[in-house]
Formats: structure tokens, sequence, C-alpha cells
């Protein structure tokens, strides 16, 4: 459900002008997004009793 | 499926430039996890940012409920293993024998501090709460419409936990009414395989009313002390249950 509703926005999204300029930095921002998590994870592991 | 053209060579990105947007978003993504998530979740606070707007205080709750879900987990399979009811008296939990009987003597230097600051006519009668919060619950006889009268001592932060063990569809009543300050509580049961809440309360003086659960189980209250200074609190509880329990 949730991949088909950002499947459509996405559709949406590719489809504006903006997208080519915004859509490295977006990427960027994903891959931050992913490292906070990652990170998250990894030190609950070693911490949460 | 086509629903993209390729776009052409010149178009993608140079391979220093996509290096460097790596770096730049596992740098910012280290930092965001030292100064913002570590306190908050973990309370750890490496940067002391934590502490200056609060989130640290979020962490250390809640790696406080994480330690106490543990400990109650662990109780909880304890008394599945078949190592009875009795043993849910011996705190299996956080504190060891050595830390309660410290803090015990804690307790009884702290109340031999307040006697002298009560008015003298109060100093001569023996005070209820002179025995110490970490003991049992004993019954009280004066009362004819409760069969349980606990006082208990929380210091700020603290937790404790008393239940009834009662049948469905029994009825329970109670009150509790706090010295010092107010507290917060959450009265829930389990039993069957199933939990329930009841009420949650914050900041509350006191309260009263009754329990009627409609699975068989534990019934009763979590109490928590989130200000900063000591408060006392007396349950009390009368009706048809088994008995009254403190589990944590």
């Amino acid at each position: 459900m949730a991949l088909a509703t950002i499947l459509i926005v996405m559709g949406f999204w590719r489809r504006t002008r903006s997208f080519w300029t915004l859509a490295y930095s977006a990427n960027v921002a994903m891959m931050c997004a992913g490292f906070v998590l990652f990170g998250y994870q990894l030190v609950g592991l070693v911490v949460v009793p | 499926m086509y629903n993209t053209d390729f776009p052409n060579k010149a178009d993608l990105p140079t391979m220093e430039k996509l290096v460097r947007s790596t770096i730049i978003a596992s740098v910012s993504a280290v930092a965001i996890l030292v100064t913002v998530v570590l306190p908050s979740e973990y309370g750890l606070d490496v940067t002391g940012f934590g502490r200056l707007t609060g989130l640290t205080t979020m962490g250390e709750i809640k790696m406080q409920l994480a330690q106490e879900a543990a400990d109650e987990e662990r109780l909880s399979a304890q008394m599945r293993a078949g190592l009875g009811p009795d043993t849910a008296f011996t705190p299996a939990t956080s504190a060891s024998s050595a830390e309660l009987q410290q803090l015990a003597q804690r307790v009884a230097a702290l109340e031999q501090l307040l006697v002298p600051a009560q008015p003298a006519s109060v100093a001569t009668a023996p005070l209820p709460t002179t025995t110490a919060p970490v003991e049992a619950v004993e019954p009280v006889a004066a009362a004819p419409q409760w069969r349980d009268e606990v006082t208990f001592t929380l210091t700020p932060m603290e937790g404790t936990e008393y239940k009834l063990v009662m049948a469905a569809g029994s009825v329970a009543t109670y009150e509790f009414v706090v010295d010092g300050g107010v507290i917060n509580f959450d009265a829930h049961g389990e039993g069957e395989g199933q939990s329930l809440t009841y009420e949650e309360g914050r900041g509350v003086a006191s309260d009263s009313g009754q329990l009627v659960p409609p699975i068989s189980g534990t019934h009763g209250w979590f109490f928590r002390n989130r200000g900063d200074q000591d408060v006392t609190v007396t349950l009390r509880t009368g009706g048809d249950y088994q008995e009254l329990r403190k589990l944590i």
C-alpha cells in the first residue's frame, strides 16, 4: 500500500520540471536519513538492556 | 515497463561528485545521530546538546522504561516457570539486596531528619510512614471496608506497582492518597494471555473507585513519581480479591 502510494507520487514528481534539480539532493537526504537509522539501530543493539 | 528516458552520459553525476555527496550524507548523519537521536532515544549525551534541549531526559525515561519492561518480562517468565507467586515478593528487579539495604538506611536517616521538623504533637505519635517503604504489604484491621492498606514513598523518577489477584467479574474497591505531591498512575490488568488498560492518570493527588476486571489475573496500579520531591502514597483496597501484591 505504502509503496503503491509512493510510486504514484513519484510518478507525478517526475513530470514536474523541478525533478531533475531536486532529485540528486533528495537522494543525498535519503542516504543521510538511512545512515541515521542505521546508526540508531546499531547503537541500540549495544545499549538496550 | 518503459516509463523513463535514459539520461545522457553527460547528465549523470560524476564519480567524484557521488563520493563527495556520500561523505556529506554520512557526516551529517553522524552529527544528527550524536546530537539528537542518541540523547533522545538512549539518554547518551556526548555533546551536551541533548541536556541543553531536554532530549536527554526523554532518552533517560525511555531507557528506564525499557529496563523496567525487561525486568517485568523476566519476573513474569519466572512466574510462568512455576517458581510460585511468593517469588514475586523477593524483587528480582533492578535493585540487589545490598542496594535495598542501603536505600532503607537512607530512608531511615531521612526520616530522622524529618521527625524533629514535625509539630511536637505529631512527633510524639508514631508516624505511619516510619515503617520503611521497602517493606511489603500489611493488612490493616481498623478500616472494615479496606482489607489491605499499604504506604510507600517514591523518590523522584521512582516507580512501583501493586496488583490485586482477582477472578473475572469480582469487584474490588480502592483508593489512594498522595502526600507531598502528585503522581502518575496506570491502572491495568493482565491475565488469560491478555493485558488491558483501565485508567491512566497524570499529576493526580488522589483517586478512588472500583475494579471489575473482565478477565482473571492480576489487576492493579503502576505508580510513578515524576516530580522532584519525594511523595508518600497510601493505597487502600477492599472487596473481592485474593491478595494484594507488590510487583515492582
